[in-house]
C-alpha cells in the first residue's frame, strides 16, 4: 500500500473509504497485536495517500478545441 | 349659444377618457425621452414616435416593481392607463409596467418552449443525475473572457485545486450564441471530464436568451455527464437551468455545489490518523502492561531467589552439625584419655629416656641404622633425650 505511484489514478473516494475501513477495524478490538499493527501500517499510508491527493496543485485551464463556428473575437460576453 | 366654462370643458374631457375601456388598459409602444426621476421619487418622461408624443409618468411605487426603468433614446411598449388633467390642460400615460421592446414576445416564447420541453419530461426530477463527489476533471462551458469564468476559477481554485479543469469556449449571447453552446456542451461530453459547469453572468432576458433555446436544452439532455448550470442571477431561471442536473443560483455556486471542500476533506483525514495513532497507542500500552506482569511472575520463580534459600539452608545446616560435633567430641574425650596414655609410652621420647640416642647424618638428616649408612670421618648428629650432640665418626665395625 506504501508504494502506490505518484502518478496512479486519483481515487479519494476509494483511499478515504478504505482508511475509515482500517480505522474501524482497529477500533473493534477484535485483532491481535501483529495484525493490528499491520492494520496501522495499511491506515497511516492511506491517510498519507488522501493527504497527497488533497494537495493543492496549479491551477491550469485547458483549452479544448470546439468544432463548428469559431467564436467572434472580441465577443461580449456577461 | 351657451358657452361653456373652461372647467367644463375639462371636465367633459376627463368624463370621456375615464369611460373608455381603451385608456383604462392599454400597451404603448414608443421610444422614451426627457426621462427624469423627480426628488419625489416618481417618473416623468415622454413617450414618442414620429407622430406624436405622450406624456407619461410613473409613480414611485410602481418604479420599484419594475426590471427596466425609462431610458432615453430607447424602444418600450408600456402599460398603464389614460387620463386627463383639467388644471394643466393635459393628457398623461400613467405607467404600471414596462418592458423593453420584443420582452412581452419573449416572456410568451419562454413559456411555450418551458411547456413543450416539460410535456416531454426533460424537466423531471428522476431525470436528474447524481454529481460525483469528487471530480478529477471538470469541463468548463462559458465565453473565455467573462468575470464569470474569474469567478468559478477562484471558487475551484480554493475549494479544489486537484481537479484537472477544460474550458469549450462560447459565446453565451447572440444569434449565434445557441449554435456555439451546443457544439461545446458536445465537445466536452466527448473530452472526458466527470461533471460540467454550464455559466454566465447576470443580464437581462435578451442577454441571457441563448439559454432558453431548445436546441442548447437538449444539448444539455444529450450530455453524457451531469451538468450543472448557474446563469445569471438568484432570480433569473431559464430553460437550461431546468434541464440541468443540477441549477446553481450563480456561476460561483455553481462550482461550489460541484466540488468537495479540500480543507473539511483534509481535517477529516487527519482526524482519521489521530484515530489511528491512539488506536495503536493504546494496544502497545495495554501489550506493555501485559509484559510487566509477566515478568514480575518470571522474577518470583529466578535462580538467585533460590540461591540465597539455599545459602539459608546450607548454614542451618552446618549449624546442626557443629552442635552435634560438638556432643560427640565430649563423648570422645573421656574415652581418649587412657588411649593417649597407651600412646605416651610408645613415643621416641620414652625411648631415649632409657638410654638409647637417635643418630643421624649431619649432611642430610637420614638416620643412621647400620654401619653402611656412614663412610670415613661422616659428620653426626646424635639426638639424646634431652639434646643433641655433634659428632665425627672414627672407625667402625661390623658385629651382626
Amino acid at each position: 500500500m506504501s508504494d502506490i505511484p505518484a502518478d496512479a489514478p486519483l481515487d479519494f473516494e476509494a483511499a478515504y473509504a478504505t482508511l475509515e475501513e482500517s480505522v474501524r477495524r482497529l477500533e473493534s478490538g477484535t485483532l491481535n497485536l501483529d495484525e493490528a499493527m499491520t492494520e496501522y501500517e495499511r491506515g497511516v499510508a492511506l491517510s498519507s495517500r488522501c493527504s497527497q491527493l488533497l494537495e493543492a496543485a496549479e491551477q491550469r485551464v485547458s483549452q479544448i478545441v470546439v468544432g463548428g463556428p469559431q467564436p467572434i473575437p472580441g465577443d461580449p460576453g456577461e | 349659444m351657451s358657452a361653456l366654462t373652461v372647467t367644463q370643458l375639462s371636465a367633459h374631457i376627463k368624463g370621456l377618457l375615464d369611460q373608455d375601456a381603451l385608456l383604462r388598459d392599454v400597451w404603448v409602444e414608443g421610444e422614451a425621452s426627457n426621462c427624469k426621476e423627480a426628488v419625489s421619487g416618481h417618473w416623468y418622461f415622454t413617450l414618442k414616435d414620429p407622430g406624436a408624443s405622450l406624456s407619461c409618468v410613473m409613480w414611485k411605487g410602481q418604479a420599484a416593481l419594475q426590471s427596466h426603468l425609462p431610458e432615453d433614446g430607447r424602444a418600450f411598449q408600456m402599460h398603464g392607463v389614460v387620463s386627463a388633467y383639467p388644471a394643466q390642460g393635459k393628457y398623461q400615460l400613467m405607467v404600471d409596467q414596462i418592458e423593453p421592446l420584443g420582452q412581452g414576445d419573449l416572456h410568451r416564447e419562454f413559456e411555450r418552449i418551458k411547456a413543450k420541453l416539460d410535456a416531454e419530461g426533460l424537466f423531471d426530477p428522476a431525470r436528474k443525475r447524481r454529481l460525483p463527489p469528487y471530480p478529477r476533471r471538470i469541463g468548463l462551458v462559458t465565453s473565455p473572457g467573462a468575470a464569470a469564468l474569474q469567478d468559478v476559477l477562484k471558487v475551484l481554485g480554493r475549494r479544489w485545486p486537484v481537479a484537472e479543469l477544460f474550458l469549450a469556449p462560447t459565446l453565451v449571447q447572440g444569434d449565434a450564441a445557441p449554435l456555439q453552446i451546443v457544439a461545446a456542451l458536445q465537445a466536452i461530453g466527448r473530452a472526458g471530464v466527470d461533471v460540467v459547469l454550464l455559466i454566465r453572468g447576470g443580464g437581462s432576458l435578451e442577454d441571457l436568451w441563448a439559454f432558453n433555446d431548445e436546441r442548447v436544452a437538449r444539448a444539455i439532455v444529450d450530455c453524457p455527464v451531469p451538468v450543472v448550470s448557474g446563469v445569471g442571477h438568484e432570480i433569473d431561471f431559464s430553460i437550461a437551468d431546468f434541464v440541468a442536473d443540477l441549477r446553481a443560483p450563480t456561476p460561483s455556486a455553481a462550482a461550489e455545489l460541484a466540488t468537495p471542500d479540500a480543507w473539511e476533506l483534509r481535517q477529516r483525514v487527519d482526524g482519521l490518523r489521530a484515530l489511528l495513532d491512539r488506536q495503536l497507542g493504546d494496544r502497545l500500552s495495554l501489550a506493555a502492561d501485559g509484559l510487566d506482569a509477566l515478568r514480575h511472575r518470571l522474577d518470583r520463580c529466578a535462580p538467585e531467589r533460590g540461591l540465597a534459600e539455599r545459602r539459608r539452608g546450607l548454614a542451618e545446616l552446618g549449624a546442626r552439625l557443629e552442635r552435634a560435633v560438638q556432643g560427640d567430641l565430649r563423648l570422645r574425650r573421656s574415652g581418649a584419655a587412657g588411649l593417649a596414655q597407651r600412646l605416651a609410652s610408645l613415643s621416641p621420647q620414652a625411648v631415649l629416656t632409657r638410654g638409647y640416642a637417635h643418630v643421624q647424618r649431619l649432611r642430610d638428616g637420614r638416620t643412621v641404622a647400620s654401619t653402611k649408612d656412614v663412610g670415613a670421618a661422616e659428620g653426626l648428629t646424635i639426638t639424646v633425650a634431652d639434646g643433641r650432640i655433634a659428632a665425627v665418626t672414627t672407625g667402625q665395625a661390623r658385629l651382626f
